[in-house]
């Protein structure tokens, strides 16, 4: 196997380390002898070059110097070294929570105006129940599923101009949405059923009937749906004004025994 | 124990010192730069080709060495090593910034050329050592680490981060080239 100058070289360099003689280790490489010899020349007088003698009293200084500051700084040393040791696993974590908070709040936002068949959507519903779950009481949960039955509609609205047709699931969570809002309402001691939020249900169960009436137009193959819908909602809407003119303590017990109420259980939505 | 013994300190007892000294035993730090400070001292005086930059170098050097002590990981030799031609790097740097600074090329004490008997031999040695600083910085690395330190092939190796052939072929560069700088004169 051929030998590159490099390995020889080394050898060389080797063997005279190991006290061979220079002229008995050019021998051995008869054909490299011109190349070796000013080669080894210079690596021998390197080898000669001295190393500094290195100055005691310096080192000894410095020492001292040294123990001074590791005893300065022993307290404040062991922080550092904890911090710098936890440094990239806590780097690591604080990394992965901020691209999970950019990330999901990214999505949640883009989410925000996204429509059924989206990739967003599901998002957008998740979102929605993870806001319902957060919040403790009744009256804030009764807020929020009138705010949950505008946006079912609003997007009734979005498919049917994108569609041109009906999106029942749509309609039926709407409606679905503004009677549980009423559920909720109810569970609230009679003293404290608040009127702003009766009057927000009142005023949602209005706009949806107007605009099931728009949609009924465009959409005359889901007319007989459609057409119960905007009965029930009229319904829902003169049984609220009743609901409303009543005296509260009587309203509890008619929301909760008027097996003929539109927003019973037993009716469709 | 003196220069010479330090030298032949071996890897497991190297080991064992660095360990000790990483557990703040002070006479275990104190033995452990006894064993380095020829090391860098040396390593620092042939980058820098003078007495003083490089008592102050490896001073800052071993005060760095101290502060990182315990979170040194791999081999330790490597890792003073790359400490010490980092921070002259940085001294290059600022000395740079500073330009006004002079580099002295005048041969520095004759304390470290105490061995050097007649002049012709004086001057030639520092000839070479004035033609060391043409080198690349890795040829350079090699040449101080092997002819004037006598680490073998695989500690320069192990110190640079290299293979024992990239090692050997630099070795060769670099007599190659100081052969042309100083031409027959050796």
């Amino acid at each position: 196997m051929n030998r590159t100058i490099e390995e020889i070289l080394d050898d060389c360099i080797i063997a005279l380390d190991e006290g061979e003689d220079f002229d008995t280790c050019l021998s051995r490489y008869p054909e490299h002898v011109d190349e070796l010899k000013p080669l080894l020349k210079t690596a021998l007088k390197l080898q000669s070059l001295s190393e500094p003698v290195p100055n005691q009293q310096h080192l000894n200084e410095l020492l001292i110097q040294i123990g001074s500051s590791k005893k300065m700084n022993n307290g404040a040393g062991n922080f550092k070294y904890w911090f710098a040791s936890v440094q990239p696993s806590l780097f690591r974590v604080v990394a992965i929570f901020l691209a999970f908070v950019i990330i999901s709040t990214t999505a949640v936002s883009l989410s925000a105006n996204s429509l059924p068949g989206t990739l967003l959507y599901p998002i957008k519903l998740f979102t929605e129940k993870v806001q319902f779950f957060l919040i403790r009481n009744s009256e804030g949960k009764a807020e929020l599923r009138i705010t949950f039955s505008e946006k079912r509609i609003e997007e009734l609205v979005a498919t049917n101009n994108r569609d041109n047709s009906l999106d029942r699931e749509l309609l039926n969570a709407t409606l679905d949405e503004a009677k549980k809002a009423l559920d909720r309402i109810s569970e609230l001691p009679e003293k404290q059923q608040p009127i702003t939020l009766l009057a927000k249900l009142d005023r949602l169960n209005a706009y949806q009937k107007d605009v099931l009436e728009q949609i009924e137009v465009s959409t005359p193959e889901d007319d007989n749906v459609i057409q119960e819908a905007i009965d029930l909602c009229r319904d829902r809407g003169q049984w609220m004004r009743q609901y409303r003119t009543t005296p509260a303590s009587e309203n509890k017990r008619n929301l909760q025994q008027d097996k003929n109420s539109p927003w019973c259980d037993q009716c469709r939505w | 124990m003196n220069y010479k013994e330090q030298k032949l300190i071996n890897e497991k007892d190297l080991g064992e010192l660095v360990a000790m000294a990483q557990n703040n035993d002070s006479k275990s730090l104190a033995r452990l730069f006894e064993y380095i400070y020829p090391k860098i001292y040396t390593f620092c005086f042939y980058k820098v080709n003078n007495e003083e930059d490089a008592k102050d170098l490896t001073g800052e050097i071993l005060l760095k060495i101290t502060k990182s002590l315990n979170r040194q990981k791999g081999s330790f030799l490597g890792w003073i090593y790359r400490i010490a031609n980092n921070s002259i790097i940085d001294f290059y740097r600022h000395r740079a910034r500073r330009e006004k600074v002079e580099v002295s090329h005048e041969p520095d004490s004759n304390v470290f050329y105490s061995k050097a008997t007649d002049v012709e031999d004086y001057l030639r040695k520092e000839e070479l050592k004035l033609a060391l600083k043409k080198l690349t910085e890795e040829q350079r690395m090699v040449t101080i680490l092997k002819f004037i330190q006598g680490y073998k092939n695989e500690e320069v190796a192990q110190i640079m981060g290299k293979n024992v052939n990239a090692i050997k072929g630099l070795q060769f560069r670099a007599l190659r080239s100081l052969r042309g700088l100083i031409g027959e004169n050796i």
